[in-house]
C-alpha cells in the first residue's frame, strides 16, 4: 500500500518538474536587462551587441534554445555559463556540496534548538519558561538574517579586534578549520527556523498532551519524561516533519545571503550572482536542482509522514 | 567640504608628460625580498582580456601580464596622473603622424608554465596579440583600438603599428591597463582561448599560482621577471569577500594589507572613523574620485533642446547640499572631464561662463523657465538604478526635491541595474536619467559622451561645432596643443549645459604602514602598483 501511494507521489513529481523547467526557463529571460548588454558594460556598440548574441545562441527564437536546452538536460548536461564558459553541472558539483553542508549544519541548529525548547513550552505552559521560549521565537522570526549576519561579523571586529572565519577553508586545508567556519552562519540561519519548529512543535504537543491515551499514561503513574517524550512526542511530531520539508527550501533560500556575508562559494551565492548578470543557463539549472530537491524532499516527507501515521492515505 | 583648487593640486598635482620609457623602480634605500600581500581579490567571469569588458578580469591580469607601455606607479607619483612609461618596450619612434616603431626590450621572458616554458618574448607574441584583439568576435573593448589599421612585426625586437589615421589617444590606450596586455599565441592554441586559469601565461612580475572561483587568487613571484630583482613581494593573494561588511572586518582585523573597496584599496568614506580607531597605524592617502555622476537630459526633445531649460535645470541644483549629504570629508567640483584626472580637467575657477550654472540659483532659475515658457513648470521622469548604493539613492531625491522647488515635477523610475543599463546607460529614456559614469583614465571617453552616435552619448548631444572640436583634438599629437583643446571643449560644453555634473568624492586609500615604494592610484593596475614595493617589516 505504501509502495503504491510512494509511486502515485512520484508519478505527480513528473509533470510538476516539467512545468517548473518552463517557469524556470522563462523567468530568467523575463527580468529586465540583457546578458549581452551587461557582459559589453559601457561599451554598447551595437554590431559588437549583435556579433556576443549569435555568439552565444542568443539570436535564436525562445522556443528553440527551450528545446535544446531541455534536450541537454535529458542527457545530464546544464549547459554552459555565458559569462566564465564553464559547464553549469560541473560548477554545481563543487558549489552544491558547500550549501549542502551549511544547510545541514542550519538544520541541526534548527531541530536541536526548536524542538527541545518547543517541549519545554508546551510542558511549561503558562509559566515563565513558556513565556521567554514564545518570545524568544517570535524574535527569531522576525530578525532578518542578513542584520544579524552583518552585526555578527562587524561588531567583533570593532569591539575585540577580531571576527569570525569569513574566508572560505576546504576540507582537505584544514578540516577543522573548514567545518567551524559553517556553525556560525549555520546557526544563524538555523534560528528563524528553529522559531517555526518551536511553535509548531508546542501547540502539537499541547493537543497531544490532552488526549485520552496520555491522561491514561498519567494515570498509570508514569514519569513525566516517560509520558512526554515516549507517548506524546511521537505523535506530536508528525506535523513537524512536514514543515521541516518546507523549511528545507526556506534554508536553501537563506543560503544567498549567509553565503555571501560570511564569504562561503555555496549555491546561493552563485546563483545571486547568476541573476545579476543574466547568466541565463547558470539561473536554470540551479533553479532546476533547487526545484527537483524540493520536490524530492516534500515526496519523502509525504512518504515519512504516510509511514509515521498509517492513517494517513490518499 | 569643498576642495579648493590649492586643495585639488595638492591631492592630484599636475601629471608631467614625458616619453622616457626606462621603467621605475623602488627608490628606498634598503628594499627588502619576501613576504605576502593579501588584499580584497575579484573574481573574473574568467581570463581572457580579448573576451570580457569586466575590470576583473584585468585586476588579475596585471600581476601576470605586461604591455609595451605603462603607467608610472609608486609614492611619487599623484593619483590622478597617468604618465605612460616603457614596459615591454624600451623605445619608441614616431615616424608620421600614423606610425609608431616599438623597440622591445630583450630578454624578457614569459612565464616558466607549459605550454611557453620560459621563452623570450619576441615582436611576433605583439602582432599576434593586437592581431587576435582586431579580429576575435565579442572583443568589448575594440573600440580602443578603432584607428589601428595594422601591426607588422619588423624582426625579433621591432613591432611597427599602422594607424588608419592620426590618433593622439592612442599611446594613453596602449599603456591603460585595460586589456591590451601581451598574451601567449602557444596557449591560445593548447587551450583555445585565454579563459582558463591554466592559460594565465604572461610576462609580468607574478604568475598566478591558483585560482578558487568566488574564494581567493594566488600569485607568485616571477623568477625571471625583466627588471632585475623585482618584485620584492613573493606573493599575492587576492581574497574574494563578497559582504562590504565583511570586507571592513577583514581590514580592520588585519587579515588583508589594504583597503578593500574598489578601485584603489580604499575604505568607504563612512568607514574612515572606525578604521581610524580601530586600526590607527593606517596610511592613508586621500585623492578625488574620477566616479563622475551626472544627469543626462534627452537634448534632442523639449524641453531639454532649449538651452534655458538646461540652465534653468542646473540652477535649481543645490550640489553642495548633495556632497554634503553623500560625501561628508570632501568632495571636488567637476568640469565636464573629472577633477580628478588633473591632467586634462580644467581647473573650475578657469571654467568661465559655464561656472555659474555650477552653483544654486533657484531665482534665475525660475525666470530662466519662465523666459522658455515654462513659468507652471513641468513635469519630467527621471531613470535611475540604486547601484547598491544608498549616496546615490539619497543624491537622487535631493536632485528631484530641488527640482520641485523650482516648479519641475519629476516622477522617479527606479530600475534593476541590467534594465537600467541596457536602456537609461544608453540613453534610452523619455526625459533624464542619472548614474555614475565610466571611470576611465583618459579625457576622451569622457568627451566621448557628447559625439552622436556614440552610445555614451546618453544626453543625445548633436552640436556639429563641438563634435568637430572633439574629433579635431583627437587628431592633435602636440599633447600641449592638445590639452589646451581639451580645455576649450570643456568651457562650451559648460556654457551648453549638456548634461548636469555632481561633485565627486574624495577617495581615501588605507594602507598598511609597513608596505614601502607603493603609491595608490585610480584603475586597474593593482599588479603595476604593486610591482616595487616591498614589505619593511
Amino acid at each position: 500500500m505504501l509502495r503504491k501511494y510512494a509511486l502515485k507521489r512520484l508519478l505527480v513529481a513528473v509533470p510538476s518538474l516539467l512545468i517548473a523547467s518552463v517557469i524556470v526557463f522563462s523567468l530568467a529571460r523575463l527580468i529586465p536587462g540583457d546578458v549581452v548588454t551587461l557582459m559589453m558594460e559601457e561599451n554598447q556598440y551595437a554590431q559588437d551587441l549583435d556579433e556576443m548574441r549569435a555568439k552565444l545562441g542568443l539570436d535564436r527564437p525562445i522556443y528553440a534554445q527551450y528545446v535544446e536546452w531541455m534536450g541537454r538536460i535529458a542527457r545530464g548536461d546544464l549547459g554552459q555559463s555565458l559569462y566564465t564558459g564553464k559547464p553549469v553541472l560541473r560548477e554545481l558539483a563543487w558549489r552544491l556540496p558547500v550549501s549542502l553542508e551549511l544547510g545541514a549544519v542550519a538544520l541541526v541548529f534548527a531541530v536541536l534548538i526548536g524542538i527541545p525548547i518547543g517541549v519545554v513550552a508546551a510542558v511549561r505552559q503558562d509559566t515563565l519558561r513558556d513565556y521567554v521560549a514564545r518570545s524568544g521565537a517570535i524574535l527569531g522570526l522576525s530578525v532578518p538574517g542578513f542584520w544579524l549576519g552583518t552585526l555578527v561579523v562587524v561588531l567583533p571586529a570593532i569591539y575585540f579586534g577580531w571576527s569570525p572565519p569569513i574566508e572560505f577553508t576546504r576540507l582537505d586545508d584544514d578540516p577543522w578549520r573548514h567545518v567551524a567556519q559553517f556553525l556560525l552562519p549555520g546557526f544563524l540561519l538555523g534560528v528563524a527556523s528553529a522559531a517555526s519548529i518551536m511553535r509548531l512543535t508546542r501547540t502539537q504537543l499541547l493537543e497531544v498532551l490532552r488526549q485520552d491515551y496520555v491522561r491514561t499514561a498519567w494515570s498509570k503513574g508514569l514519569a513525566e519524561p516517560r509520558v512526554v517524550l515516549k507517548h506524546s512526542l511521537k505523535n506530536a511530531l508528525i506535523p513537524v516533519v512536514t514543515v521541516l520539508g518546507i523549511q528545507i527550501a526556506q534554508i536553501l533560500s537563506g543560503t544567498v545571503i549567509f553565503e555571501s556575508i560570511f564569504g562561503l562559494p555555496g549555491m546561493g551565492r552563485f546563483l545571486f550572482d547568476a541573476i545579476t548578470e543574466r547568466d541565463y543557463p547558470v539561473i536554470q539549472g540551479i533553479n532546476l536542482v533547487i526545484v527537483g530537491t524540493i520536490v524530492m524532499v516534500n515526496l519523502v516527507v509525504d512518504v515519512a509522514y504516510a509511514w509515521l501515521d498509517p492513517r494517513i492515505r490518499y | 567640504m569643498d576642495l579648493s583648487r590649492r586643495d585639488l593640486l595638492a591631492l592630484g598635482g599636475l601629471t608631467l608628460s614625458g616619453a622616457a620609457l626606462a621603467p621605475s623602480v623602488g627608490r628606498a634605500a634598503t628594499p627588502k625580498r619576501g613576504g605576502a600581500f593579501r588584499f580584497r581579490g575579484y573574481t573574473p567571469p574568467h581570463f581572457d582580456p580579448h573576451l570580457t569588458a569586466s575590470y576583473t578580469t584585468m585586476i588579475n591580469l596585471s600581476f601576470t601580464h605586461g604591455r609595451l607601455l605603462k603607467h608610472k606607479a609608486g609614492p611619487t607619483v599623484k593619483p590622478g596622473t597617468f604618465e605612460y612609461e616603457g614596459d615591454l618596450a624600451e623605445f619608441f619612434s614616431h615616424q608620421d603622424d600614423t606610425t609608431y616603431v616599438f623597440r622591445l626590450r630583450k630578454g624578457v621572458r614569459w612565464h616558466p608554465k607549459p605550454p611557453v616554458n620560459g621563452r623570450e618574448m619576441t615582436a611576433e607574441d605583439v602582432r599576434y596579440t593586437f592581431d587576435r584583439f582586431m579580429t576575435i568576435k565579442g572583443n568589448a573593448n575594440r573600440h580602443m583600438m578603432k584607428s589601428l589599421a595594422k601591426v607588422d612585426a619588423i624582426d625579433k625586437y621591432t613591432v611597427k603599428f599602422t594607424l588608419s589615421e592620426p590618433d593622439a589617444w592612442f599611446l594613453d590606450s596602449l599603456s591603460n591597463p585595460m586589456a591590451l596586455c601581451i598574451v601567449a599565441p602557444e596557449a591560445v592554441e593548447k587551450f583555445g582561448d585565454l579563459k582558463k586559469p591554466e592559460a594565465v601565461i604572461g610576462t609580468g612580475p607574478w604568475m598566478l599560482e591558483g585560482h578558487q572561483s568566488k574564494v581567493r587568487t594566488v600569485w607568485v613571484r616571477h623568477p625571471d621577471y625583466f627588471v632585475k630583482g623585482l618584485p620584492y613581494i613573493d606573493r599575492v593573494e587576492g581574497i574574494d569577500f563578497p559582504d562590504p561588511a565583511a570586507r571592513l572586518a577583514a581590514f580592520i582585523t588585519g587579515q588583508i594589507d589594504a583597503g578593500p573597496e574598489f578601485p584603489g584599496m580604499m575604505i568607504r568614506q563612512h568607514d574612515f572613523d572606525v578604521v581610524k580607531a580601530k586600526r590607527p597605524q593606517t596610511r592613508f592617502v586621500r585623492f578625488p574620485s574620477n566616479v563622475m555622476t551626472h544627469i543626462g537630459m534627452r537634448t534632442d526633445k523639449p524641453p531639454f533642446n532649449d538651452i534655458r531649460v538646461r540652465k534653468a535645470m542646473s540652477l535649481a541644483l543645490d550640489r553642495k547640499a548633495i556632497s554634503a549629504a553623500t560625501a561628508p570629508l570632501g568632495v571636488v567640483k567637476n568640469p565636464p572631464v573629472p577633477a580628478a584626472l588633473t591632467a586634462w580637467a580644467i581647473p573650475f575657477d578657469q571654467l568661465g561662463e559655464g561656472a555659474k550654472y555650477h552653483e544654486p540659483n533657484p531665482k534665475e532659475a525660475r525666470r530662466l523657465l519662465k523666459e522658455a515658457g515654462h513659468g507652471n513648470g513641468f513635469a519630467t521622469t527621471l531613470d535611475y538604478a540604486t547601484y547598491g548604493s544608498q549616496e546615490l539613492i539619497d543624491a537622487v531625491q535631493m536632485a528631484v526635491k530641488f527640482f520641485k522647488d523650482v516648479g519641475i515635477e519629476v516622477t522617479v523610475n527606479e530600475k534593476p541595474y541590467a534594465a537600467y543599463f541596457a536602456t537609461a546607460y544608453q540613453g534610452k529614456y523619455e526625459g533624464l536619467m542619472m548614474g555614475p559614469q565610466f571611470p576611465a583614465l583618459d579625457p576622451y571617453n569622457f568627451l566621448a559622451q557628447y559625439l552622436p552616435g556614440e552610445p555614451k552619448n546618453q544626453s543625445h548631444v548633436n552640436d556639429p561645432a563641438l563634435t568637430d572640436m572633439i574629433l579635431n583634438s583627437g587628431r592633435t599629437l602636440d599633447e600641449k596643443k592638445r590639452r589646451q583643446q581639451v580645455w576649450e571643449i570643456q568651457k562650451h560644453i559648460a556654457k551648453q549645459v549638456y548634461y548636469l555634473r555632481l561633485d565627486s568624492g574624495i577617495y581615501y586609500a588605507a594602507l598598511d604602514p609597513a608596505l614601502q615604494e607603493f603609491g595608490p592610484n585610480l584603475g586597474y593596475d593593482y599588479g603595476g602598483r604593486l610591482m616595487a614595493a616591498w614589505w619593511d617589516k
